[in-house]
């Protein structure tokens, strides 16, 4: 049987399980998750709380399970994020990214179809402010013999007044024929029409940004479902948004 | 007091054409005015226009309301005034709900956050009477919406904020009798309770039988060239737009579409003894 821990040893964070559980990180210094996720329903909420420059690396793999990942990073800071994940046969995982774009921030995700019947969705809200350099690569792959496999990725993006860069690339690398796959990205500056018809009902234009913000920056309820610190998550969440509109 | 909107001479232009050549129009809370005229010719440029729209230029001309520089203001502090415009083609916003819309936009026009029970009662309230889905207030704001959905939407919308004059441009197309029907009966129980004037663009007679203009206006080329009451309507509705063409000795404008532009042949007939046909 395999053992089964969450341990922290010098920034190394192994999570290694076979059965359900719910679990938030909160990070505020350099970290290297490891996933060993195994006959189980597992939700984990990933935190930067930071109040430096962080490095954030996942690696791992995914069996026989059903894993869904919720990303939230609002930091000022700079910020790279590493994360290759594999998933085996009849598994899936389901990755909800909450991204600002300030200072210079560097994403990269591979996520691997290993074997037949896994299944990746990932969908990316993304908000670049001003003089920003902002990059996420997404590769879905799935590989030869990966059969019935599912790949699915969404992003948006919204910029604000020119930032030095708002890079999101999602990839596709497929090598089998028997298998669904998409991706999509939108991306833009706030369209004056739709600020048109918003100032029309009354909200004069920094009410309108600033719900419009909150609709890429603040996640539904069902983001900090179950978690034991869902609440602190959301509430500081939430005054790192007000503070952002507030600019 | 009675709110009027005064507009007089009112000149507009987008880009370098000129729209509207001289608009006069006086609306008064209660009152319910009909624009009609061919397409093309100046009736959603009139509206947008009072609302504000900064792709149209006023060259020329004043609006007034009680006694205010509509000019003046900004868009969103003409809204907070009490004016409304349902647009023909309503904006889609994704990620924001119509609840927390409404709510920002309710809280915009009122000195204390409207409390939420009165909100939900509201909104659930006029949701039942437009007959929309029950998850409304939770989905994104005409995101996915059909176009009749879309339209409904923009009522609610004015159901919620209580303006003193609404524009309602075209807000009937795409509606099925039964929508009609439904919208018009939800504008008119609004009017009762409130006083509500009406600037209401259409082509369609049976939405001004639902709703009984008490005025009618028709703009041809920028300008109102004939004005009534319901009777014009119903006799635009029989006869047309012609007898005024030929009584005014007037040409309306024509709509201008988009130019269609060929991308060059992607395929060619290879019969005839392989020359192109």
């Amino acid at each position: 049987m395999a053992e089964l821990y969450k341990e922290l040893k010098d920034k190394e964070l192994y999570l290694s399980f076979d059965h359900d559980e719910t679990i938030s990180i909160i990070i505020d210094t350099d970290l290297n998750i490891h996933y060993d996720l195994k006959d189980g329903k597992y939700k984990i909420l990933i935190f930067n709380n930071a109040n430096s420059n962080l490095v954030l690396k996942e690696d791992g793999q995914i069996i026989n399970s059903n894993v869904e990942i919720n990303v939230l990073e609002l930091n000022q800071y700079e910020f790279k994020q590493d994360s290759n994940i594999d998933v085996y046969k009849g598994s899936s995982i389901n990755v909800n990214t909450i991204y600002l774009g300030v200072n210079n921030k560097h994403i990269d995700y591979h996520l691997l179809n290993k074997e037949n019947d896994s299944l990746i969705q990932i969908s990316n809200n993304v908000v670049c402010l001003k003089d920003s350099d902002f990059v996420l690569n997404v590769v879905g792959k799935i590989v030869k013999g990966a059969k019935r496999s599912k790949c699915f990725q969404k992003s948006r993006c919204l910029t604000f007044e020119n930032p030095k860069q708002a890079k999101i690339l999602p990839v596709l690398e497929i090598d089998e024929n028997d298998v669904e796959a998409s991706h999509s990205l939108s991306s833009g500056t706030i369209d004056e029409d739709v600020l048109f018809y918003m100032n029309s009902r009354g909200l004069s234009s920094k009410d309108a940004l600033k719900l419009l913000l909150e609709s890429y920056l603040i996640p539904n309820e069902e983001f900090y479902d179950g978690y034991l610190e869902g609440s602190l998550i959301k509430e500081s969440a939430y005054r790192k948004v007000e503070k952002i509109c507030s600019i | 007091m009675e709110n009027t909107l005064e507009i007089k001479n009112l000149h507009v232009k987008a880009g370098e054409k000129e729209i509207l050549k001289g608009i006069n129009l006086v609306v008064k809370q209660g009152e319910i005015h009909a624009i009609m005229g061919p397409n093309g010719n100046g009736k959603s440029t009139l509206l947008q226009t009072i609302m504000g729209n900064p792709n149209y230029e006023v060259t020329e001309g004043s609006i007034i309301y009680n006694g205010e520089d509509v000019l003046k203001m900004s868009v969103d502090q003409r809204s907070r005034k009490g004016l409304f415009l349902a647009l023909q083609y309503p904006q889609e916003i994704s990620g924001v709900t119509n609840s927390d819309f409404l709510r920002a936009a309710m809280n915009a026009r009122s000195e204390k956050p409207v409390s939420i029970f009165k909100f939900i009662k509201e909104i659930d309230k006029n949701i039942k009477e437009l007959k929309m889905k029950d998850d409304l207030a939770h989905r994104y704001v005409n995101d996915g919406f059909s176009g009749g959905e879309k339209k409904r939407n923009e009522i609610l919308q004015m159901l919620m904020l209580k303006p003193d004059i609404a524009m309602l441009d075209e807000i009937d197309s795409g509606l099925d009798v039964d929508a009609i029907k439904l919208v018009s009966d939800a504008i008119l129980k609004l009017k009762e309770e409130t006083n509500l004037g009406l600037l209401v663009v259409s082509h369609y007679e049976r939405f001004f039988t639902s709703i009984k203009p008490t005025h009618a206006h028709v703009i041809v080329d920028g300008k109102v060239v004939v004005e009534g009451d319901s009777e014009l309507v119903l006799k635009i509705d029989n006869d047309g737009y012609d007898w005024l063409y030929e009584e005014l000795k007037i040409e309306p404008l024509k709509e201008e579409k988009p130019m269609v532009y060929s991308l060059g042949v992607c395929a060619r007939n290879r019969g005839n003894n392989g020359r192109v046909i």
